[in-house]
């Protein structure tokens, strides 16, 4: 094949819009080209026998290397104008600028992420083609413009040097045209009905995909889709079919609620909804309105919804003063028909219930009761947190707390028993064809269904995910995924509007989206991602091309959202509870993990190193246990115990973290740490890590990554088993970037209810102390730029500690540097633990440079490297620093952040280095940084504020992390500008300065902690 | 010493010229009423004995078998010392244990001991000399070499200690294109300033001493090498009337100007701490008890020095029982004046109403820092009471013991002050601990190797001892030694 032929081929191309031929093009340039040789050659090779294609996979390195460049080649010529990666030649400016491309000036596209399985609407910032930031949309109701952690943490995954970049065939080389090949093979030799074709997916919302499905479907109708996520809630789909409950989806209105009672309901941050949910709760806590609402918690193992109620209870689980015995007293309180067998609820239980409900039946608090079930709770407590609802009136689309909406997932199914039916398939060898899509079953399937083993009993098994991890390995083929900000794709939210998500560059490291690979089972060649969205909603019914444009642009199919049932369904009658006798011994309670969830993150350096809210542990997690269970078996935070399931041989090991708030008996731990897919020895990782995940890497092999909690996790025990703990003698300290939660007696983190507070700070202590610098003089400009913090609102997501660290270009530091205490976070969540040890309360508090007016950073820095502005801004001039660290030292808040090595050394090599946020200086080695108050955004601000001859407006400068906040918990603006949101906080009688009688007059001040609880709260 | 009325008892008939200094010296010594010791020299030294004695150690075969071990070890440190330091250029300052909230660790702490060390020298050679206290000059030269070589050591230490050595220049006020200054408000500036002018002073001050001895070698040395390296470093000295006058009057201008730098720089030193906010930093008692603990560390390195250097080198006999009592009883009144610093700072924190200030006391009284408070109080305050006795200031190993452990507490009043008051301070949030890493301790231990390998070949390249100061003490025109001079308002 010449040049001139490559020249047609890439014309071909062009003519037909760069979307013929995605699929079809991985395979060689020949085909491209189209040549009458190429014809004959396909079907030759098709006429091929199965051996001889088998042998195929003993491909020379070099021929591999030769097929994957062609592949990556193609991938670059087929590609989306203006989102080609690392151009080949030479690099001309446009002759003609495309409209709205202006070099230096970035671009946002609306698309949808996927937490969980339900989609996020995020709008994705893109510097030339390069996405380097993931902002909420304002226009998806998922959204409304914030984002949790996840969805800031996706740009790493996108440039991750870690991802699969290459197709595997029984874990050697292998490549597409193989694998299609193998696949139409083995598809033909099904029976007729397609008998033995599986797929395995996690949850998919995506009606693009459902249509797909039911293409295959059609095809071969014994065809077996099965659907598995870690994080499940088998447990209400059990309550459901035991009461036979109309199948249906929760949509809760927390604005509409006065009182929250959550059984274990991690509400704020693992439910689909959870960034709205949390912005909606808000609405009745902000410290302006004397009524707030009120949020009571049950729960073993703190979680941020627990560290933010307003009553939280730990109680184990289980037993006559458990959450269960909990929930069937406040039932029984309630008027619900309870029926115990055996132990009665304790006397604590009682008591709690009885002060519940009255808060609950109280006058004010009519028809804004609002009551969850965790997805880890036993069926019961979710039987008889719907009969309470129903009792409480809180069902109802108009005015009521829940909407049922019809189930919105595409294949809602009893998570543990799909997969343990595909294990039977395939153990039984009759399972032929299976496809696992985006996920990793071998690691995260229970324990005690023998995935590994039942996989090889498969004789084709594809698995496509966006890393070389565990089912990777174990698969006939391994496929990469390309990453959602690199597919078409669709997607619904909690509340059923569906998203089209769009892609924002060219698969960076080859690859397919699910979409894409799922087709090849219904056809051949299978279609493009964009031939498959598109067909699905530009369809009579659906969209029209102008609909289809405008969901593209918005981030939102408009009028996409299901209609809920309006009518009460009822409590289902009486409920039956067997609460069981109390338990002596220790509990295993595990949960998601509040960084890296199901372990799906486990790759993310970003997620990893990201202190987890309120013990603060960074790249790993560890045994939670209470501080009374720590008495009692003589443990220390940092000895390492072995913990047996009981019955079983199998054990685990790790270090043990003393946590006030666990439940006495109870023994916390998280899912998703100690995986490090990377780890395992291939010679077909094309792209090295950087030298930073090298040194995690040597951290996992010595254990130090965090405990891997699956090999425990069985299918009967999901959430939690009884456990046996046993020393190790090995004392190793987990990493945590806090040592210390107790405030000391000092005025840090004001918190307590609204008279409290008024009480205890009268005159709130604002007005700063005489000072001898002129700053009126010194800070005379239009401008006064401030933040202030309300920590009513804080909910301790860490979202804005993830969005700084993307915006900013912080480098991740790896494990052993966060040991020594050199964490790069601009911002960082204290928490502080208040009162009774067994029952702690919590409050979290963010903290940045608080842009002191009189910093004491700055007269001590010899070279004049930190220096302020007219506008109030402490300022850092990196290329004047030399070092010395005397800043540091004298920042009372310790919020500056120094480069004891070149951390930034990753980020400034292929790939990271298309990461970067072009306007954020890249940090050398020995200087000190930290918050700019997003600088650069100022200044893009004040730009376009200039041209039109104008001050900036209130809202037109949002710091990443106020940008990220579900809760709109950070505020941003103009002091001088007296209707600025900045302002009126400031008027707020709860306002104060963190250590402001230092006379540091910090520019970020913050507002109390407003709490509403039930009793006096202990201490504060 | 009140004691020139008994001076007659000593005289004896004298020695003939050039004998060399023999173990009589350890003949008995001779004790005031009050029980001191009297001698300056042993008996029986002449001009020339003394300059027998002192030109040979530089002009001999080394003797000492003591003195190439010490220079073995001296030198294998001194290259860990290189090794240490090229490691941490190509690495950063990553490989030290500073971290976020204890940016500052063994670098400063090793800073400000060595330069405490320093002091002595100067305020031996220059505030001992203005006050007539002519006991110095048996030991003003080893001293002032000490000081020196203390400050070369200290004086690495901020270097290395940049996040960007390479632009230490920064901190200097040079001609820049842009017009960009130091921040004359930080003490670190004051900190280059100070410390650069004291290394400058100090170092001409003990040149200029050494000329004339200079001269003395070039005329005895017998190599041709020798007398040219002599004959250059003593700048054609010829010991006119007129060079001895211009040399004392520059002497004593430079010993002028040497005298506010022995209190300046600790001061500033001190300001480096007090400036800042900190507390456990933020304290106005600073500059003096800084000063008094430079002088205090200062003498004990010095006593650290002599001891084994007389012995070596058998020169008890002009390093007398008298000195060491001396030198002994600076460094008891300056460990007087830390130990009331200590005790102050701990009453103003308790009396303090700020609650920073008070819990940093606490944690030092019976928290978290009492593990390193208590050692430091027991290294500078208790131990040192034995000096009160005069039996243990008249023991060479009791002071020479005494002279480590207060070097060792010194060192851990450093790490005190700047460490613990970082890794406590005002949010607990932000709280963490320091641990020192190997290289922590390679730069420490190569600084000791730099400091001795300069001394030792100070020994051996030039006299240790300040011949023409020495034979100064000797009555003129009498070849006898006398008890004391007569000065008698040089009375302590």
């Amino acid at each position: 094949m010449d040049l001139t032929e490559l020249k047609q081929a890439v014309e071909r191309l062009q003519r037909c819009g760069g979307e013929k031929g995605r699929l079809e093009g991985w395979r060689s340039l020949e085909e491209l080209a189209d040549t009458t040789e190429f014809r004959e050659l396909l079907e030759r090779e098709f006429a091929v026998p199965p051996d001889e294609a088998d042998n195929r996979a003993g491909l020379k390195r070099r021929e591999f290397l030769q097929i994957l460049g062609g592949t990556l080649g193609l991938a670059g010529l087929a590609g989306l104008a203006g989102c080609t990666v690392r151009p080949r030649g030479e690099i001309v400016p446009y002759v003609e600028q495309p409209e709205s491309l202006v070099p230096g000036k970035p671009l946002f596209y609306a698309t949808a992420l996927e937490f969980g399985g339900y989609g996020r609407g995020v709008l994705v910032e893109t510097h030339e083609g390069r996405p380097t930031k993931v902002e909420g949309n304002r226009l998806h109701p998922a959204s409304l413009g914030a984002t949790s952690l996840f969805e800031q943490a996706t740009i790493l995954d996108l440039y991750n040097p870690a991802r699969s970049a290459a197709v595997l065939h029984r874990n050697g080389p292998g490549d597409w045209p193989a694998y299609l090949q193998a696949l139409q093979t083995a598809l033909l030799k099904l029976p007729p009905g397609g008998e033995g074709l599986h797929l395995l997916t996690g949850t998919i919302t995506s009606p693009a995909f459902g249509e797909q499905w039911n293409m295959i479907v059609q095809r071969y109708p014994a065809a077996r889709w099965h659907r598995y996520e870690p994080i499940h809630d088998d447990a209400f789909l059990e309550a459901e079919r035991g009461a036979g409950w109309e199948p249906s989806e929760h949509r809760y209105h927390f604005d509409r609620a006065r009182v929250v009672v959550s059984f274990g309901c991690d509400f704020l941050f693992a439910l689909p909804g959870s960034v709205r949910y949390a912005r909606e709760l808000m609405a009745g806590r902000s410290g302006e309105r004397a009524e707030m609402n009120r949020i009571y918690v049950l729960e073993s193992v703190p979680t941020l919804t627990g560290a933010y109620a307003d009553e939280r209870e730990a109680v184990r689980t289980a037993g006559p003063d458990g959450i269960a015995a909990h929930a069937a007293a406040l039932a029984a309180e309630l008027g619900v028909e309870v029926r115990f067998s055996g132990t009665w609820p304790g006397g604590g239980a009682a008591a709690w219930a009885r002060r519940v409900a009255a808060d609950l039946l109280a006058e004010r608090n009519r028809n804004g009761a609002l009551l969850l079930a965790g997805g880890d709770q036993p069926p019961v407590v979710h039987s008889l947190v719907r009969a309470m609802n129903a009792r409480l009136g809180s069902y109802g689309d108009g005015k009521g707390t829940i909407s049922l909406l019809p189930p919105l997932v595409q294949n809602r199914v009893h998570q543990g028993e799909s997969l343990a039916e595909l294990a039977a398939a395939m153990k039984a060898g009759k399972a032929r064809v299976v496809m696992m899509l985006g996920g990793d079953w071998v690691q995260t399937a229970p324990a005690d269904l023998d995935f590994a083993e039942a996989l090889e009993q498969v004789p084709l098994s594809i698995h496509c995910g966006l890393y070389l991890d565990k089912t990777a390995r174990r698969a006939t083929w391994h496929l990469p995924q390309a990453h959602p900000l690199e597919a078409w794709g669709d997607t619904r939210s909690f509340d059923g509007t569906a998203s089209l998500c769009q892609p924002m560059i060219e698969p960076l490291y080859g690859g397919h989206s699910l979409h894409e690979v799922l087709d090849g089972l219904a056809r051949f060649p299978g279609r493009s991602g964009y031939e498959i969205i598109r067909s699905h909603w530009v369809a009579p019914g659906r969209l029209d091309e102008a609909a289809w444009r405008r969901a593209l642009h918005d981030g939102v199919v408009e009028g996409s959202a299901p209609v809920a049932a309006a009518a009460n369904p009822g409590g289902g009658g009486q409920v039956e509870v067997a609460l069981g006798e109390p338990e002596a011994g220790l509990e295993l309670v595990l949960g998601p993990d509040p960084s890296l969830w199901d372990g799906r993150y486990a790759q993310n350096a970003w997620l990893q190193e990201l202190p987890r809210p309120i013990h603060h542990l960074s790249w790993g997690n560890a045994f939670l246990i209470g501080p009374a269970t720590g008495e009692r078996l003589g443990l220390e935070s940092g000895e390492w115990v072995r913990v047996r399931g009981g019955e079983e041989e199998v054990a685990i090991e790790g270090p043990v973290v003393i946590q006030p708030g666990v439940a006495d008996g109870a023994v916390g731990l998280t899912l998703g740490c100690g995986l490090w897919a990377g780890s395992d020895e291939s010679p077909f990782r094309v792209r090295q890590p950087t030298v930073l995940l090298n040194r995690t890497e040597a951290a996992h092999e010595r254990g130090e990554s965090g405990v891997d909690a699956y090999p425990i996790r069985t299918r009967a025990h999901p959430w939690r088993r009884a456990v046996v703990l046993e020393r190790t003698g090995r004392n190793d300290r987990a990493v945590t970037t806090q040592h210390h939660h107790l405030m000391e007696g000092r005025d840090l983190l004001r918190m307590g209810t609204r008279a409290e507070l008024l009480e205890r700070y009268p005159a709130s202590g604002n007005e700063p102390l005489p000072t001898f610098y002129n700053l009126t003089e010194e800070m005379n400009d239009a401008y006064a730029w401030a933040m202030v913090i309300d920590l009513t609102r804080c909910i301790g997501c860490n979202a804005c500690v993830v969005a700084c660290q993307a915006e900013n270009n912080i480098p991740p530091v790896g494990r052993d540097q966060v040991e020594r205490g050199r964490e790069m976070h601009w911002i960082r969540v204290d928490t502080y633990h208040f009162g009774d040890p067994d029952q702690p309360e919590f409050g979290f508090q963010p903290l940045a440079c608080v842009h002191c007016e009189t910093a004491p950073c700055e007269p001590v820095c010899p070279v004049e490297a930190t220096v302020h502005d007219r506008e109030g801004l402490n300022l850092q001039v990196y290329n004047r620093c030399i070092g010395t660290r005397y800043c540091s030292n004298n920042c009372p808040y310790k919020v500056r952040r120094f480069n004891f090595f070149r951390y930034a050394e990753g980020s400034a090599r292929e790939p990271l280095q298309l990461m970067a946020n072009p306007n954020v200086t890249v940090r050398a080695r020995g200087v000190m940084e930290k918050c700019t108050y997003c600088v650069q955004r100022i200044n893009a601000a004040r730009i376009s504020a200039r041209k039109e001859n104008r001050l900036i407006r209130d809202g037109e400068v949002i710091p990443a992390c106020a940008q990220a906040c579900p809760t709109e918990t950070i505020v941003f603006g103009n002091r001088n500008d007296r209707g600025s949101r900045v302002a009126k906080r400031k008027e707020s009688p709860f306002h104060y300065a963190l250590l402001g009688d230092r006379n540091t007059r910090p520019r970020t001040t913050y507002l109390a902690r407003l709490r509403n609880p039930d009793r006096p709260p202990s201490a504060t | 010493m009140n004691d020139a009325t008994s001076s007659t008892e000593t005289k004896g008939p004298p020695p003939p010229p050039g004998t060399p200094v023999s173990p009589t010296t350890e003949a008995e010594p001779v004790f005031s009423p009050l029980g001191y010791p009297q001698r300056l020299l042993a008996p029986g030294l002449t001009y020339a004995s003394i300059t027998e004695e002192v030109a040979s150690i530089p002009l001999r075969r080394i003797r000492s078998g003591w003195w190439w071990a010490a220079f073995g070890v001296a030198a294998a440190l001194l290259f860990l010392l290189v090794v240490a330091v090229s490691w941490l250029f190509v690495t950063g300052i990553g490989i030290w244990g500073v971290n976020i909230p204890v940016a500052w660790g063994f670098a400063i702490v090793n800073f400000v001991w060595w330069i405490g060390i320093g002091h002595a020298g100067t305020l031996i050679s220059a505030i001992l000399l203005l006050l007539a206290q002519h006991w110095r000059n048996s030991i003003n030269r080893t001293a002032e070499a000490m000081t020196i070589f203390a400050v070369m050591c200290a004086g690495l230490f901020p270097l290395l200690h940049l996040g960007r050595p390479q632009v230490f220049y920064f901190l200097f006020p040079y001609p820049d294109t842009m017009g960009l200054w130091p921040q004359f408000r930080s003490p670190l500036v004051w900190d280059a300033f100070a410390v650069s002018t004291y290394f400058t002073v100090s170092l001409l001050y003990w040149y200029l001493g050494l000329v004339p001895d200079f001269a003395t070698l070039r005329d005895r040395c017998a190599t041709r090498g020798g007398r040219f390296f002599y004959g250059v470093v003593s700048l054609g000295w010829r010991g006119s009337a007129a060079h001895w006058h211009r040399h004392q009057i520059a002497y004593r201008l430079l010993a002028g100007l040497a005298t506010p730098l022995v209190l300046s720089v600790h001061s500033i030193v001190s300001l480096d701490f007090s400036v800042a906010i900190l507390p456990g930093w933020h304290s106005t008692i600073f500059p003096p008890y800084f000063v008094a603990g430079a002088i205090y560390s200062g003498f004990a390195m010095v006593l650290t020095l002599l001891i084994p250097f007389r012995k070596v080198f058998a020169l008890e006999g002009l390093i007398t029982p008298r000195h060491l009592n001396n030198m002994a009883l600076v460094m008891f009144i300056s460990g007087l004046l830390v130990g009331y610093g200590y005790f102050m700072e701990v009453f103003m924190g308790l009396l303090s109403d700020d609650p920073f200030e008070h819990a940093g006391t606490l944690s030092r009284l019976w928290g978290a820092h009492s593990v390193i408070f208590y050692p430091v109080l027991l290294c500078n305050v208790i131990v040192p009471q034995l000096l009160w006795s005069r039996r243990i200031r008249m023991n060479v190993w009791a002071l020479f013991a005494l002279s480590i452990v207060i070097n060792i507490g010194m060192w851990l009043e450093r790490l005190m002050i700047v460490v613990s008051s970082l890794s406590r301070d005002f949010l607990p949030s932000s709280w963490g601990d320091y641990w020192p890493t190997f290289w922590d301790w390679a730069t420490f231990l190569g600084t000791m190797g730099l400091f001795f390998t300069c001394f030792l070949l100070f020994l051996r390249l030039a006299p240790a001892l300040s011949m023409s100061d020495v034979r100064e003490l000797l009555t003129p025109g009498e070849e006898g030694p006398p008890v004391d001079e007569p000065q008698p308002e040089a009375k302590v």
